[in-house]
This record gives structure tokens, C-alpha cells and sequence, in this order.
């Protein structure tokens, strides 16, 4: 089981690599064509937004899972550590209600455009939404996790994370 | 009461915040402030599409949009908006007012939507930075900004021109630098994003017209009462037909604005020329889409 | 008072520990309850619609761009190349972290990442040579924050997107104001070194300056793409984050040959990640944005600032006071996203140059990153140099104090950054 939950990371991990090559091959081909054969690839711009998402909602999932989401836990850790356990069930449980009103309204939206099609890319536009399905479904996993799972003591002097916000 | 929030991404300056204001202040009073109207322009509640969702959806309770924008869902309604389709406004107003509108309101109930009334951006028309537009072949070899319009990349594609997807928000800066020498955009646009300031020259090829759909939430018009829900499709009535009165009367105005800003205005299109070049472009939509709107407009128009 | 509502809910759940993407999802929340409107509808929309933008692809861009140069032996010889021109004069080492700076400024949208570059490749040379710890630290920290304002920048980005400004225009005008950050550090720093006894490098001979030149020119010739290619029309400042990118990936496994495709694949996940928290917090401020919006709360806030619309100076004192003491517990990207949709209503009402403000503002907010107690480029100085806070605090003050002079003097006389800039822009 162990063993799976870890492929089926690496696997997002693998899929976000391959969307952000394509979509950094997708602009710069639309550049070159644009001055090099006086012409462009129609559907570049959406495609590589519409990737852009899908990159933007699987990270954010692996960021979650990884506690590398900007936060500022000074206070409450200098201030009442010995609470800090308990606020830190608080806050899962509220990324577990946002990320389930992530999945529900995403899971509406989806169904709703599954046929609003995109005229430039032949594309349902509820691909962007079920972006938003997948990711709110697995951030929401993380959460109950971390709910369900032991009490988070604070660690003191814990080294400085290279994850933290980069600028 | 009930307040209703009402979207459009025009900036305050357009006739889509003049005919908000109109809607807003008649159903109010003709309410007698039973229905409150919260006005949002200039995109604060998204892009178009996320007004159009979250109209669908209930969270925006009115919206204001191109009629192009809701060719996703109902790919024939891009017969409006094909090159050259209406050779004046009357027989537009004729075809959106009639049957044919009718229709296309009633289709966008499916998608949980009531249709309240097709205002207008005008004709769209090209603005660049090499010359006057005159023939098809003063577009060749020109970048061109266009929107996300199949129709519209074809046309400028047989044109002979490059077209580019270029959000609207940057298009002033890519004109400004040269990314893109040319764009198409009804004449209010031209003037509210200003880009009389970074282009030279605009010739009036109303190659297109742009109507504006004013869609509603359709649960939540069901569920006004018998008298609320009159107020509303008459006040909107009213609205359009003011709009459009204001938007003919203005556009002369606003050429004259962009003479005075420098631009050069050309008159002098070979619109037969054009008509003759872009036909394709009206066969790829049939072979797409069939052609019962396309032969209901061109009766419709007669 | 909803005003209230909103801030408190906020506010107390950045300081109890919630994320502040989830913090701003929070009060959103509060506001969909306060005002009868919840639905998941609002958050799911907004947050996606707020990620799907092109003018913000250009963050993973520009990310991949920085990290291959750090991992592809880019950035190592930009430190080569300063140390062989500055390396002998006295306190030469401080100068070469001041060029290097700039230089990386102009290579990378990211404090962050120039900070780490900077630490652990000349701190170790610095300590060497005998520097003492706390100044070359707190020289490293405000040397790293340059990068936000010279572009290219991927707040400066953010601040186009959130204030509907050119970012263009952005990116042109932040070279000057960058540049005079940079000069502020050159003169701070001569007066810091005086009295300090350190050891001087023998100066590099015009073969040693050559060769380092030779080698770092295709480095160096990737701000003049970037800033080239926006100015000339070649390409959008998007686009040119992909250029920009392509470059850096061509010259390091090209010429330089230190790019290997595991690197590559490493370096598109790091970025995609960093992309990821960075885009989530957009989007979710979008969220926060909407329902701010419908709530109609820059009325409100406009009320209580109304009485100064009349004087834009002082408005413009007022609203940098705010961001400075929001900048001392609050990250860069969450600061500009929650308050720029706020305070722009007001600030064009009062007639204030859109760019100018964001420009400003983008400056503030920078400085925010090595102002204690919560600054991201601070903890990154200390925990890659291994120094702690307090420590590097008391090293930071004098080049702090000259930077929020400057920021004194551009809130006081805008037209030192708007002229240059209007110049540049041509
Ligand atoms: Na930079
Ligand atoms: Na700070």
C-alpha cells in the first residue's frame, strides 16, 4: 500500500514535468513561428493555460502534502505551543471543508461545461473545472489523513525548509 | 427584497454601464424597491466566461456578454457573428428581435439561462499601424491580434494576415511595441482601451457585428413573482432598445474622437472584395455547425 | 464592519497557523455566510478562473529559467566574473555580492533564489577572507530583494495581473529604482567596511578578466533578451519568460554541458511546485477578491481613506505605512493579492500613476521580506549561512534604514521614478 501511495505521487510529479515541457514548447514554437513563418499555432495560448492549470491544481496537492504552503506558525508556537497540537487538527479540518467545496462546486461546474466546447482547441472547457475535481478529491484525502492521524507536537529549532516561498 | 447583482466587463465609461444603470434604476422604482439592482462592471466579477458560468451556476444573478462568448455551448449562434453577415443594423435588430432570437433565448434555457435582450457592441473593424484597409490585400502579411472566434482567425487567415492570441488586457502593450501591428475591436473599444494611442490608422470594415447577450439566472427569474418577472423582461426590453439608439448615435461621435486623437479614419473599403474572399469561411461554418440559422438569417434580413 | 469581519478572520488564522491561502479561502467563507451567499460555486469558480491567466504563466517560466542557470553553472560564473573585477578593492567581496546582485536581478524574477545563490556561494568566500558575520549577512539578505524590482520579476507580474497594470511598463520602470537600490547598498556597505580589517584578494590580471568575461558573457546576455525583446516587440513579457528559459536551457547543456536531462526533469517539478504555492495563493486570494468585491469593501475602506484622495502624497504615505507593517508578518505575494484590489479604487481616484504605485509598492513589499519577525529571504540568509536571526538583524539595520529612505524619497518625489521610466518606455 505504502509502496503505491509513493508511485502514484511520482506519477503526478511525472505528469506535471511532461504539461510544463509542452507547455514551454507550445509558446516558444508559437514565438518562432510567428516571426520565422509569419504564422502561429491557434490553440497554443488556451492549451498551454488550460496545462497551466492542471500543473497549478496537482501541485498544490503535493504542496499540502508536503506542509510547504506559506504560513506563519511563530506565533502560536512561541506563544501556546502546548495548544499548538490541537489548533493544527482545527486547521486540517478547515482545508478539509475548502478543499471539499473545492470538489463540489468543481464537480457542478465540470458537468455543466462538458459541452461548452472551445471553438479554438475542440476542447470542453470543463476540462479546466475537473482540474479543480481531482485536486479538491485529493487534497481533501491529505486532510482527513492528517485528522485521523497522531497529534503534531511542535519541534523546536526545526531546520529552515528550502520549499518555503520562492519569490 | 431581493437584490440582484449584475456583471459586465465594459469599463464605466461604455453604454453597457449606461443600459446597466437604466435597467437598475427603472426596476427599482417600477419595483418600488422590492428588486435592488448591485451593479458590477469593468470585469470585477471575472473574466466573460466566468460571468457566463456563474450566471449559469446563480452566483451572478444577471450578465452582459458578447454574443461570441456563448458559442460554446450553442455553436450555431456563431452565425451572428459571422463576417459580413448583416449589411446594416436594421435587418440585425430585425433577426435578433424575431423568431430567430426568440430561438436562441429559448436554447439558452437548457444551459439554465433566460435571455433578456441583444444590445450591441457595434461593428467590429480593423485598426493597424501600415495604412488604410481597402482591399483584402492590405491585411497580407500583417500580425494581427483576433479573439477566440473560429470564424474570424479563418477570415483573417484567407485574409492572408498572422493572427495571434493576445488577451485583451495586453493587447495595448503588444501593439505599443510591435508584437502585433493590427487588431479588430468595435469602435467603443478602441476608444475606452485607447488604443488610438499606439495605432495609426482605422478603417471602418465592419467586417462583423458584435451583439451582446443580457442573460439572466433562470431559477432565479422563476422564481420573481408574475409582476417582477414583467418588470424585468420590459425594463430590458426598454434598455436594449435605448442602447442601441445611444450606441448608432455615439459611434459617429466616437470616430470623430479618434480623428481628433489622430487617427486616420479610412471610409473607402471594398466591402465586395471582402465579401467575395471570406466565403469560405461561411462554408466551413455550415460543413460545422448546418445551415438553418444561417438561411433563417439571411430570409429573416430580406 | 465587514471590513472588520473579514480582517479579523483573516488576521487570526494567518497568526493561529493556517496556511495563508486557506486563510483568505476562510474569509471568503465568512463573508459568503455573512452575507447569506455561501456556496461552493463561488470558491470553485473564482479559484480556478484565477489561475487560468496567461500573463501569470510566465512564473513557472521564469522559475525554470533561474533554476537552470543555478543548476546549469550560470550563476556560478556571474560570481566569477564580479569577483575577477571587484574582488581586490577593500571590502572588494562586499561589492562583488552588490554586482552580483544586480546582475542576478536581471537574470531572475526571485528574491529568494538570488538570496540562496548568493549566501552559499560567497559567504563561505566572505567568512574565509575574514569578514565579520552580521554585516555580510544582512548585505546578502538586501542584496537578494533587488530581484523583485528589476525585471524580470514575478511579483511585479503578480501586481500587473492584481492591479490590471501594464506589466511591461512594470518591468521597464523598475530598472532605475533597482539600479538606485543597488548604488544605496555600494555606499552603505563602504561605510560599514571602513574600520573592518579584512583581507584583500590580489586584483585579477587582464588574462584572469578576459577569461571570466569569455565565460559569463552568455549569462550576461540574457537580460539584454529579455528587456530587448519586450521593448522591441519581439515578444510579450509571457513569452519572453519562455525565451528566456529556452536560452538558459540551451546555454547550459550547449556550452556549458552541466545540464543533464535527470537535472532537467528535477527542475521542472521544483518549479511546477513552486508555481503551484505561489498560483494556489492567487487563486485563492481570487476567491477572497470576489466576495470583497460583492460586499463592496473598498467603499468602505474608501470612506474611511476619502478624506486624503485630495492629497496623493500623503495618501500615498499612508498607504505605504500600511503595507510596511503588513509587509513585517506577511509574505510578498499575499500582501500585493489582498491589498492591491483593495487600495486601487482609491489610488487612481486620487490620480496616482498606476505604475508608479505598483513599482512602489512592489518595492515595500520587498523590503517586507528581511523586515523581522516573518521575512522569507531573512530566514533563507540565516538558514543557508547557518547564522541565527537576531544575529543577522543587527547587521541588517544600516542597509534597512537606507532602503526605507529611499522608499521615503519616492513616495516623496514620484517623478524620480516616474521620468526615467516614461524615458525608457520612449
Ligand atoms: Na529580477
Ligand atoms: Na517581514
Amino acid at each position: 500500500m505504502g509502496k503505491f501511495i509513493e508511485t502514484f505521487w511520482k506519477a503526478i510529479d511525472t505528469v506535471m514535468a511532461v504539461l510544463m515541457a509542452a507547455m514551454i514548447a507550445l509558446v516558444f514554437i508559437n514565438v518562432v513561428l510567428r516571426y520565422g513563418f509569419h504564422s502561429g499555432l491557434r490553440p497554443s495560448v488556451e492549451l498551454s493555460r488550460l496545462g497551466f492549470v492542471w500543473v497549478v491544481m496537482l501541485g498544490s496537492v503535493g504542496v499540502l502534502r508536503r506542509g510547504e504552503h506559506l504560513a506563519v506558525s511563530e506565533f502560536s508556537e512561541v506563544l501556546f505551543p502546548a495548544l499548538v497540537p490541537y489548533i493544527r487538527k482545527v486547521i486540517w479540518l478547515i482545508v478539509l471543508v475548502s478543499a471539499g467545496m473545492l470538489f463540489w462546486g468543481s464537480v457542478q461546474q465540470t458537468i455543466a461545461n462538458w459541452h461548452n466546447i472551445s471553438q479554438l482547441t475542440g476542447l470542453p472547457t470543463g476540462l479546466l473545472y475537473l482540474a479543480g475535481v481531482i485536486s479538491g478529491a485529493l487534497m481533501a484525502i491529505v486532510a482527513v489523513a492528517h485528522i485521523f492521524g497522531p497529534l503534531e507536537h511542535v519541534v523546536r529549532d526545526a531546520p529552515v525548509s528550502e520549499g518555503e516561498d520562492k519569490q | 427584497a431581493t437584490t440582484l447583482k449584475l456583471a459586465h466587463a465594459a469599463p464605466e465609461s461604455d453604454l453597457q454601464q449606461t443600459l446597466s444603470v437604466f435597467f437598475k434604476e427603472q426596476v427599482e422604482a417600477r419595483s418600488n424597491g422590492e428588486l435592488k439592482v448591485n451593479i458590477f462592471p469593468h470585469g470585477q466579477l471575472g473574466s466573460d466566461s466566468q460571468m457566463i458560468d456563474g450566471a449559469r451556476s446563480g452566483i451572478i444573478d444577471i450578465a452582459m456578454s458578447g454574443l461570441n462568448n456563448f458559442t460554446g455551448m450553442l455553436p450555431e449562434a456563431g452565425a451572428f457573428t459571422l463576417p459580413f453577415m448583416f449589411p446594416d443594423r436594421e435587418s440585425a435588430y430585425k433577426v435578433l428581435d424575431g423568431e430567430v432570437g426568440q430561438g436562441v433565448s429559448a436554447s439558452m434555457e437548457q444551459f439554465g439561462l433566460k435571455g433578456l435582450g441583444y444590445p450591441e457592441n457595434g461593428y467590429r473593424n480593423v485598426s493597424n499601424n501600415r495604412g488604410p484597409v481597402t482591399t483584402p490585400a492590405d491585411l497580407d502579411g500583417v500580425r494581427m491580434r483576433v479573439n477566440n472566434s473560429k470564424a474570424l482567425n479563418d477570415m483573417f487567415d484567407l485574409l492572408g494576415a498572422n493572427p495571434q492570441q493576445i488577451p485583451v488586457a495586453e493587447l495595448y502593450t503588444a501593439l505599443e511595441t510591435g508584437v502585433v501591428d493590427a487588431q479588430d475591436h468595435p469602435i467603443g473599444v478602441v476608444l475606452s482601451f485607447k488604443f488610438y494611442e499606439v495605432q495609426d490608422y482605422l478603417t471602418l470594415t465592419q467586417h462583423a457585428y458584435a451583439p451582446l447577450a443580457l442573460v439572466m439566472n433562470l431559477d432565479k427569474f422563476n422564481g420573481l413573482s408574475e409582476d417582477e418577472q414583467k418588470i424585468i423582461t420590459e425594463v430590458a426590453a426598454e434598455a436594449v432598445a435605448m442602447q442601441r439608439e445611444l450606441s448608432i448615435e455615439k459611434e459617429e461621435e466616437m470616430i470623430a474622437e479618434l480623428e481628433a486623437e489622430g487617427m486616420k479614419v479610412n471610409r473607402d473599403v471594398d466591402s465586395a472584395a471582402f465579401q467575395e474572399a471570406v466565403k469560405p469561411v461561411w462554408q466551413n461554418f455550415i460543413d460545422e455547425n448546418g445551415d438553418a440559422l444561417v438561411n433563417a438569417i439571411l430570409e429573416a434580413s430580406k | 464592519m465587514t471590513l472588520i469581519l473579514f480582517l479579523t478572520v483573516l488576521l487570526g488564522s494567518i497568526l493561529l497557523g493556517l496556511p495563508v491561502a486557506f486563510a483568505l479561502l476562510l474569509s471568503a467563507m465568512a463573508l459568503m455566510v455573512q452575507m447569506d451567499m455561501f456556496s461552493a460555486n463561488i470558491l470553485a469558480q473564482s479559484l480556478l478562473n484565477g489561475v487560468d491567466s496567461f500573463p501569470l504563466l510566465a512564473i513557472p517560466f521564469f522559475l525554470v529559467a533561474g533554476e537552470v542557470m543555478s543548476v546549469g553553472g550560470l550563476s556560478t560564473r556571474i560570481v566569477r566574473l564580479a569577483s575577477a573585477l571587484l574582488g581586490h578593492r577593500r571590502g572588494g567581496l562586499g561589492y562583488v555580492a552588490i554586482f552580483t546582485s544586480v546582475l542576478l536581478a536581471g537574470l531572475s524574477g526571485s528574491a529568494v533564489a538570488d538570496a540562496a545563490a548568493l549566501v552559499s556561494i560567497l559567504y563561505p568566500m566572505m567568512k574565509k577572507a575574514g569578514y565579520p558575520e552580521a554585516p555580510s549577512m544582512g548585505l546578502m539578505a538586501s542584496g537578494g530583494i533587488i530581484a523583485p524590482v528589476i525585471p524580470p520579476s514575478l511579483p511585479l507580474i503578480i501586481m500587473g495581473v492584481a492591479g490590471n497594470i501594464s506589466i511591461a511598463k512594470l518591468f521597464i520602470g523598475g530598472i532605475v529604482p533597482g539600479l538606485m537600490m543597488g548604488m544605496a547598498l555600494v555606499i552603505v556597505w563602504s561605510i560599514v567596511i571602513r574600520k573592518e580589517d579584512v583581507q584583500v584578494f590580489k586584483k585579477a590580471d587582464k588574462a584572469e578578466r578576459r577569461a571570466a568575461f569569455r565565460d559569463g558573457i552568455w549569462a550576461l546576455f540574457l537580460p539584454i533578451i529579455i528587456i530587448g525583446g519586450i521593448r522591441f516587440g519581439i515578444f510579450t513579457p509571457t513569452e519572453a519568460a519562455v525565451v528566456a528559459a529556452v536560452y538558459a536551457i540551451a546555454v547550459s547543456t550547449l556550452v556549458y554541458r552541466e545540464l543533464t536531462l535527470a537535472k532537467f526533469y528535477q527542475v521542472l517539478v521544483s518549479a511546477a511546485r513552486s508555481t503551484s504555492m505561489v498560483m494556489f495563493l492567487v487563486g485563492s486570494a481570487m476567491v477572497a477578491a470576489w466576495l470583497i468585491t460583492v460586499a463592496q469593501l473598498p467603499q468602505q475602506l474608501a470612506e474611511m481613506l476619502g478624506p486624503l484622495i485630495d492629497h496623493p502624497k500623503l495618501l500615498m504615505a499612508t498607504i505605504m505605512i500600511i503595507v510596511l507593517l503588513v509587509g513585517m508578518v506577511m509574505d510578498l505575494s499575499p500582501t500585493i493579492l489582498i491589498l492591491v484590489p483593495l487600495f486601487m479604487p482609491i489610488v487612481k481616484m486620487a490620480g496616482i500613476d498606476p505604475v508608479y504605485f505598483g513599482l512602489v509598492f512592489v518595492i515595500n513589499t520587498s523590503i517586507g521580506l528581511i523586515t523581522p519577525p516573518v521575512g522569507t529571504v531573512l530566514n533563507v540568509v540565516c538558514g543557508v549561512g547557518k547564522v541565527p536571526m537576531s544575529h543577522a538583524v543587527k547587521g541588517l539595520l544600516p542597509f534597512l534604514l537606507v532602503y526605507l529612505l529611499l522608499l521615503a524619497l519616492f513616495v516623496a518625489f514620484p517623478s524620480i521614478i516616474i521620468v526615467p521610466m516614461n524615458l525608457l518606455i520612449g
